[in-house]
Order: structure tokens, then sequence, then C-alpha cells
């Protein structure tokens, strides 16, 4: 049994759906076919005529593309990535997870300035305190790698997500706690075992927009990481685009949809987490 | 009852502390110096590579009094904030509510409204904006088709903000997302029993689905306000404030000033003014918050 | 049974902060750090002892051509300096500045930094951030033209970069579009006589312009030009002080309203939106443009869209009559020694080498514009290694170049503000008298601030 919603639609209804779903998932989907198209045409079409389709086919972007600048190919930023990105993605979820169930389920001295606190971190644009960070990181020793981006993570420098999960903690009745305290479950069981199951959703969206906005990161993996061997994705695609010059920007587009691929995949798969709801509340009668 | 709840809440009090102490640590490290750093900053003419000397409210001063552009790009700003982020929660709410029944290929569905999310950040996008928005573009092709007049949506002062702002708006698959994940939380109980009851399906969407959905709508709001304070990437890859400053977002004067101009002292104040600009705006709407949100945990925080 | 759970969750934990800091140990081996240890042999001199492994850092911007050409060349160095390695750090064009900035903030750049002259000032200025090339002796500086030297890469005296190639100013021009029109590639157009053809090309064709510039270039290449033409000299001089009187601003003002009124000129909201990627506007690849004033450098993106067969270059507009008829110039690039630097004797050696080594040059060719140094510059030249078209907007504008422009020109506020003044005579927001008054007083209102500044 599944939290959506069980209506009986009949076949008008859901013909409706699927052609509203369908004309506009069109501008959504788009971008993405006109990406991938572009990978097999030269510069003056991609940028020179709006058909889709190519008139002159380039086959080697994709070859060429991943070769990149020739010392490293996109193997390696592909790699690196992966190892900015995993661990990233775990800490955030772990860290965040046990600081949202303490604002969400404890009361504190000071809990409501400090919850202020965590969310007006928010508030200040990157562009003013990435030079004091920068210069944080430097005294640490760990420019040229990616520390500067997963320690935070360990330790739950991102409210977005605390604020998530304390919304959805919010949404499960204290009820369900009591019943656990009074089966002498402690507070960290009553976390794995009763809440977290029933946070499910919550936390595959969590670990999904980390790991994209991560694995998208630009401006920050610019600052911190130095060495080409090093370079991100991201950073691998912008390196060639000099006002000077021109670029092969069939490559830059074939490596463009490659670079999402992870991304669409992994929010493929873990989609069926969002689908597979709560079987129930757990509270009877 | 009342004995073990007081007992079991002086320990909750100390407990609740030790969850939120990786909090607490990281904020010390690795948030606490910068924030302190850049206020100190917009009180001196730091420009980077100098030593700075301490200025006073100088920098507050000459914002509020020599700057035109200040109050040019405030007004944007806010603008862009309030045409962007209703259409964006709008568009997120409506299609996580089509995705959220059971139709064959919701999946492929929902990873295609998905996809300009993920395609945020790419360096394909600025290309495609302009080659989807420009004169000759395919969206002034399709309008000719429709037989409606040609619209100059990037060169036109007026229209070129809201062209901007669809770019933010096209990208809402992660508060469809949430929406999702929140429609999934609700029980399905609570369907069936209004079906039981005799209640219709939009009657049950305002009692059932809206009210246990608050919490997550109220978090989308917050953040893609806070978000949308301080977004620039639209403009900045597009139509590089143009035309006639007409898209120059205030994040986006924030950065000319510290990186393009060297003055970070100055490009400091005016990020704690957004900061505080921001800060207002969120404590309106979690204090408007208490009428509309209802919270399973009994509205206790 | 919830003890295995916690223990488990804790073990976790535990396990993934003992290999993030095991990490730490490894990943924080910066090839920067390496160097350290080698400081202390490096700078002694003594040629008799076996050469300790040095490791230098290079920052550079460009496309894949110039990462490819300035990798081989660094491949050759390290072919001659076995003990020399030489760890590229290369990316596009963004977010180069703000990346070297927040690198010097932080006091950790590169040993070898590649910078454009137009940032000398903020980044030389305050802070000793850059090597003198004067006070070393490894380095060939009468390769250089003085002239070059003095006028971009000094700063308070001090020699903070060498020039690394040569940047002309042309008119590009799509040839078949000057074949359609009936005009000759070789004309050297006044802006009357630019205009007066242009609203002609227009009036037959109303998506046809025979000049294309953006927000960002039309200061740079309409109104300055215009100015030092007329006048002989720059509308702001090396004093602070607005020099360029109402009548000459309003002048050049009346002159851009005209390109753009008389259809001469692409509406400014069309181009805008290909801010410095002119060769990703479809008007333009598609030979609806007719030509853009430009430096040399970017002949090649042009070239390569347009096909070499439709490219031509000619001298730049000039003002009839005007006092001077001598053409922009300036360095594509400087490359300058982090004073900071554990290794800068090996730097300056290896800059040295890369400037002007025939062989250095032969493996760069033009991926930096045409060598300043004239050792470099000759061995290409001879060899034919040379853009033809690049080597013609070269050779006009050598045989006649302009003075260097004045300090305060290339600041970035006092160009913000010329840039919006004249976006708003192009949009036609204001009138030329308005517009001069608009650009001298708040362009003076800032020279004042920065000369209270520099005192």
């Amino acid at each position: 049994m599944t939290s959506s919603v069980k209506k009986e639609y009949n076949i008008f209804e859901k013909t409706i759906m699927y052609v509203l779903l369908s004309a506009f998932g069109i501008f959504m989907i788009y971008p993405l076919i006109w990406l991938f198209l572009s990978s097999f045409k030269p510069n003056n079409e991609i940028f020179g005529s709006v058909d889709l389709l190519p008139k002159n086919v380039v086959w080697d972007a994709f070859y060429n593309g991943w070769k990149g600048s020739g010392q490293f190919s996109f193997g390696v930023f592909f790699v690196n990535t992966f190892e900015l990105v995993i661990p990233v993605v775990v800490f955030t979820l772990i860290s965040s997870t046990l600081v949202a169930y303490g604002f969400a389920r404890f009361k504190f001295p000071l809990k409501k300035i400090l919850f202020t606190l965590m969310i007006s971190t928010l508030m200040l644009p990157n562009a003013v305190i990435i030079i004091p960070r920068y210069i944080l990181f430097k005294n640490f020793d760990w420019l040229n790698s990616y520390l500067p981006f997963t320690i935070p993570a360990l330790f739950a420098c991102y409210p977005f997500f605390i604020f998530m999960l304390v919304q959805f903690f919010r949404g499960l009745p204290r009820d369900l706690d009591e019943s656990a305290t009074i089966d002498g479950c402690n507070s960290f069981t009553i976390l794995v075992r009763i809440l977290l199951p029933l946070c499910k959703p919550a936390l595959f969206s969590a670990g999904i927009f980390q790991f994209i906005w991560t694995w998208n990161d630009f401006f920050n993996s610019m600052i911190y990481i130095n060495s080409v061997k090093k370079y991100t994705v991201a950073l691998g695609l912008r390196m060639s685009l000099d006002t000077t010059t021109a670029a092969n920007w069939n490559e830059i587009m074939a490596m463009s949809v490659i670079a999402i691929i992870p991304c669409v995949l992994i929010f493929f798969f873990a989609q069926k987490y969002f689908v597979e709801g709560i079987a129930t509340t757990g509270i009877k009668g | 009852m009342k004995i073990k709840a007081a007992t079991t809440s002086k320990k909750k009090r100390y407990i609740g502390l030790l969850y939120i102490s990786p909090w607490i640590i990281g904020f010390l490290v690795f948030q606490l110096y910068p924030f302190v750093s850049s206020f100190v900053y917009s009180f001196t003419d730091y420009s980077i590579t100098n030593t700075p000397s301490f200025l006073g409210f100088k920098n507050y001063i000459s914002m509020f009094k020599n700057d035109d552009l200040f109050y040019q790009s405030l007004g944007i700003t806010i603008k862009y904030v309030f045409m962007s982020v209703p259409m964006k929660l709008a568009f997120a709410l409506l299609v996580a509510m089509l995705l959220n029944i059971k139709l064959k290929f919701v999946n492929v569905f929902r990873t295609v409204y998905y996809l300009p999310s993920i395609l945020g950040g790419s360096v394909a996008v600025a290309v495609l904006w302009k080659f989807l928005f420009m004169k000759e573009g395919v969206v002034n092709k399709v309008l000719s088709v429709l037989h409606i007049p040609s619209v100059d949506w990037l060169g036109s002062p007026s229209v070129a903000l809201f062209t901007i702002g669809l770019l933010t708006v096209w990208q809402f698959g992660s508060s469809m997302v949430l929406f999702l994940a929140g429609l999934k939380q609700i029980p399905a109980e609570l369907y069936e029993a209004g079906t039981v009851d005799g209640a219709s399906k939009i009657r049950m969407f305002f009692t059932i689905t809206i009210p246990l959905l608050t919490p997550i709508i109220f978090f989308n709001l917050i953040m893609q306000m806070v978000n949308a304070f301080q977004d620039f990437t639209g403009p900045f890859v597009i139509t590089g404030g143009g035309p006639l400053n007409s898209t120059y977002l205030y994040a986006m004067k924030l950065y000319d000033e510290g990186f393009k101009f060297y003055k970070m002292g100055y490009a400091s104040a005016l990020s704690w003014i957004l900061f505080l600009l921001i800060l207002a705006f969120t404590a309106l709407t979690f204090k408007s918050s208490q009428s509309w949100t209802h919270y399973e945990d009994g509205g206790d925080f | 049974m919830k003890k295995p759970v916690r223990l488990l969750s804790m073990a976790c934990i535990l396990v993934l902060l003992g290999t993030s800091f095991s990490a730490c140990g490894s990943s924080s081996n910066a090839p920067a750090d390496q160097s350290t240890g080698q400081a202390a042999a490096s700078s002694q001199a003594a040629a008799s002892e076996p050469a300790k492994n040095i490791t230098m850092r290079f920052a550079w911007w460009g496309s894949d051509a110039r990462h490819q050409a300035t990798l081989a060349a660094i491949d050759a160095y390290k072919q001659k300096n076995p003990n020399v390695t030489i760890e590229g750090e290369y990316q596009g064009y963004d977010g180069y500045q703000q990346k070297l900035m927040t690198q010097i903030a932080g006091g950790s750049a590169p040993d070898l930094i590649q910078f454009d002259y137009i940032w000398n000032q903020d980044l030389a200025v305050q802070g000793d951030n850059f090597v003198d090339f004067n006070t070393k002796t490894d380095v060939d500086l009468t390769a250089f033209p003085e002239k070059v030297l003095k006028e971009y890469c000094t700063v308070n005296g001090k020699l903070i970069g060498l020039p690394m190639g040569t940047n002309g100013f042309g008119l590009d021009i799509n040839k078949k579009f000057f074949e359609k029109y009936g005009l000759s590639v070789d004309t050297e157009w006044t802006w009357d006589k630019f205009i007066e053809e242009g609203r002609k090309i227009h009036a037959k064709d109303k998506e046809a312009y025979l000049f294309s510039t953006d927000p960002s270039a039309l200061p740079i290449v309409v109104f300055d030009p215009y100015i030092r033409s007329k006048t002989g000299a720059y509308w702001l001089n090396d004093d602070y002080k607005v020099t360029a009187t109402k009548e000459e601003m309003i002048e050049a003002f009346t002159t851009i309203k005209e390109l753009f009124e008389s259809g001469t000129a692409q509406p400014l909201g069309e181009s805008a939106l290909y801010n410095t990627k002119l060769e990703q506007m479809p008007k333009f690849i598609n030979g609806q443009i007719g030509s853009s004033l430009e430096w040399s450098g970017t002949v090649g993106k042009y070239k390569d869209v347009l096909k070499p067969e439709n490219f031509a270059v000619a001298k730049p507009v000039t003002v009839k009559d005007g006092k001077d008829q001598s053409i922009a110039f300036k360095p594509s690039m400087l490359l300058g020694v982090y004073s900071k630097s554990q290794d800068v004797d090996e730097a300056v050696k290896f800059a040295d080498w890369f400037l002007n080594d025939q062989d250095a040059s032969m493996i760069l060719t033009d991926s930096r514009s045409i060598p300043t140094s004239e050792t470099a510059k000759k061995v290409l030249v001879d060899a034919n290694k040379v853009d033809m078209d690049i080597a013609k907007v070269v050779d006009f504008t050598l045989k006649n170049p302009a003075a260097a422009p004045p300090v305060a020109l290339s600041n970035a506020e006092v160009f913000e503000i010329e840039k919006d003044v004249c976006q708003k005579v192009a949009y036609s927001k204001i009138t030329p008298e308005q517009a001069a008054d608009e650009l001298t007083n708040r362009v003076q209102a800032k020279l004042d601030e920065l000369k209270a500044k520099a005192k």
C-alpha cells in the first residue's frame, strides 16, 4: 500500500494527463536533445542554425572530447568527481540527520538562537566569504585536495539539508517516539529504527540533491583545486573556453551529455524510494 | 505520565545538544571565521592585495548616498524574487501532484521533469537559453507559427528580466522532488477515510493534502526565496546584466564589486545589507507560518 | 538488540573519520609543498653541484590549442633540464582572474603566472606580489621592445611581467558580405564613410549590418579610438584628469548614435547577448554582419567560423583628418614570477627560455599571438608559422603603434562608467550632449577618488 493518491482515474482523465505531461515535458527534455545532437555538429551549425539535426555530421566529438586537452582524459576527471562527491554525500546525510534530529525532537537551551544562526548562514553570498575560507583552508593545508568539501560535510555545514530534514521529522507525530520510549528505546534507536525508515523519501532527496549539486559545482572547485590531475568534470568542461580562440563546442557538448548521465541514472533508479512510501505510520487505531 | 515527562525532558535537554554538536563544531571551525571576516571587511577598504585600513561606516554611507546601481539592482532583485519564486513553487506543486499518480512511465516523466535542474550548472545552458530566446530563436519561431508577434526576449530591457526569471522557474525540479517526497509521507489511510466519508477529490486536496504538505511548502518557500535573492548565474552567463542593467541582480553587483573592481570591503558591506534583507523576509515568513503551517509533532519547537 | 545497531553506526562513523583524516595526509601533498624543502638548495647558485629536484607551478588560461602547445613546451624544457618539473595549472578564461586574486590574498599563488596587463594596478600596486625582472640577470630583456616593457609591464618602476605576445588592432571582414555589397576589402575607412555605406546596406536589407560591436567593446573600439584619432590624445590623462572637451565628446557620442540609428551597427540589444562571443552569433555565422573591430588575437576564432576564404583584415576605422592615425596596440598577456615563489631564479630562467628561446617559439607558435620577443618572432616569421591575417594586422599596427593608454583607463570602475554611458547613447536613452556631461562628471569624480587613493 503506497501513499500515492489512490484515486480511480478513468481513461479520459489519464489521457489528458499524459498529453499535458508530454507537452510540457518537451520543454524539459528539448535541451538535452539539442545538447546531444550538437555533439554531432560543427561549430557553425551549433550556433548558426535552429535546426535540431546536423547537416554535416561530425562523428569524433565524443572520442576527442574524452581525450580532453591531452594531458588528462575525462576518465580521470570522472574518477576525481566520484572521489569528491561520494564522501560528501555520505557525510552530509549522516551529519545532517543527526543535527536535524536534535533540532526537531529535543528542547535545549539556546535552541531558537542556534536554529536561527544555522539558517542565517545561508544568507550570506559565497563571493564575500570565499577569500577568508580560502585562507582558512590554506592554514589547514587542505588546498588542492577535496578536504575543503568533505570535512565541512562531515560537520553538517549544509544548513539546507538540516532544515529540510527538520521539516520532515516534524511531519512525523511524536506519539511514535513516545511509544518507542515506552518500549525501552533510547533516542538513538528511535532515530534509526523508527524515524529514519519513515523519512526515506527525504533522505533520498537529500542524497540526490547533494550528489547533483556537488557534481556540478564549479566556482568552489575552481578556487580550491589547482592541479589539473585533480580536476572534476565541472572544471574539465570549462577548461577549453577562452575568449580569443574557438573551442570545439561539439566536444564540450558531448562531454556535457556524458557528464549528466551519472546524475540522471542516480535519479532514475533512486526514484523507487520515493514511490515506495510508508506502509503505515505505525499507530494503530 | 507527567512525572515521566519531567524526568525524560531533563535528560533530553542535553541530549539534544549532543545531537547538534557536529553542526556546532562545524560552525565554529568553518563558518564563524569567514563570517566575522567579511563583517570586519565591510568596515574597511580591503581590496585583496592591500592591507585593509579602517573606514568606519563609509562603505555603507556611500552605498546609500552615491551608488545609483545599488537601488536599481535591489529593485530588480526584489522584482525577480517575487516573480520567479511563486511561479516556481506553483509549477513544482502542480507537476508533483500529477507525477504522484500511478501512470505508466511515470518514472520517465519524473526524470524528464528533473532534467533541467541537473543541467542547471552546465556550460550548455547559457548557449541554449540564448539560442531559444534570441530574436530569431526557437521561441519566436514557434510564436510566428501561431501567428503571435515576436518578442525581443533578451534584448529589450522590459522583458529581459522575465526571461532570466524563466530560467530559474524552468529548474523547478528540486522543489518538485521535495513535494513528491512530502506527498509520499501522507498516510494513505487518511484518503481512504476521506473517501469513506464521501469527500470529493478536490475537498480532500484542500483538507488533507495541503495541510499535511505545509511543512514542505514552507521549506521550499524559504529556500527558494533565500536562493533567489543570491542568484546571479542567469544574468552572469546570458545577458551580462544588460540590456541597460535591467537584469543586473544584486548578487551580480556584489560579485562585480568584489572580483571585478577589487573592492572587497565594499562588496562585503553590500552582502551584509543583503543578509539583513533576506533575514527580514525570512523572519516574516517564519512568523506567518505559525498561522498556516501544520506540524504533526504538535507544533512544538 | 539495540546495542549492535548503535555500535555498528558508531563504528561506521569512526571508520569514515579515520579514512578522511588519512586521506588528509596523502592528498595535501600538493606539488607546491615539495619545493619548500628544496628552497635552500635552489638558491645556492653552485653550478658544479648536482642540480636538486625542483617543482614549479605555472598558471595560464587558454583553449585546448594553447594548453597543448604550452604542455609540449614544458616537456621540451624538461628534456633539457631533467631536474625541473613544471606542473601546469591551466583552465579556461572564466574565473581565472578571480582565482588568481584569491590565491594572492591567501599567499599561495603559483610560481609562474600569466596575466593581463589591465590587472597590473590591482595586482601589483599594493603588496609586493611580483618579482622585478629588472633585478634579474638570467633573463634577456633586450629581446623585448623597451617601449612595451616600460609602458605596459612596469608598475612603480618594477618590471613585473614580460610580454608574451603582441596584439594589433584591425577590422575583421566577411569577404562575401563586402563583395555582395560592392565594397573593397582594402578601403581605408573613416567613420563618416563607414556610416554612409552602412546606411545604404541596411536600407537594402533590413537584416544586414555592416558592423557589429557589443557593450563591452563599444568604448574600446569606437569611443576611445575616436577621441584619440581626432585629438591626438586619450580622453583622460595620467594625472587623473578628463582632458577631452565637451565638444569632442559630443562628436564621438554622435558618431555612436549615428552608427546605430543608421543601421550600420547591429542593435546593441542583439549583440549584447554575444558579448566577446561574436563567433557564436547566428547572424555573424550566416554572413549578415560585414565587419567587426577586433584585436588581432581573436582572428583565429572568426576565421574558423567564417572559413578562411571568406575572411580578410584591414586597417581600423579612423576619424577624417584626425590628428592621430596611429593604431591601438597592446601585449596579449604578460608572464610574471610570484615574489613568494620558493624557486624564483629557476622560474625566471624558465620564463626567459619560454619567451625568448627559438625552439620554444617553434613549439608555441602563435598560441599567445605573435611573440613580442624579437628573437622568438623572427624564428616564426621565417618559418612561416604565423597566421597571415594576424601577421598582417600586427604588421600595420607596429608600423604606427599608438601610445600606451593612461593607467586610469584600465581601471575597471572607470570602464564601467564609460560602458554605461555609451550603452545609453546606443539605446537612444540620452543625447550625445547629455552623455558628454554625464561621462565627464561621473568619471572625473571617480578619478578624483582614485587619485586620492594613489597618494
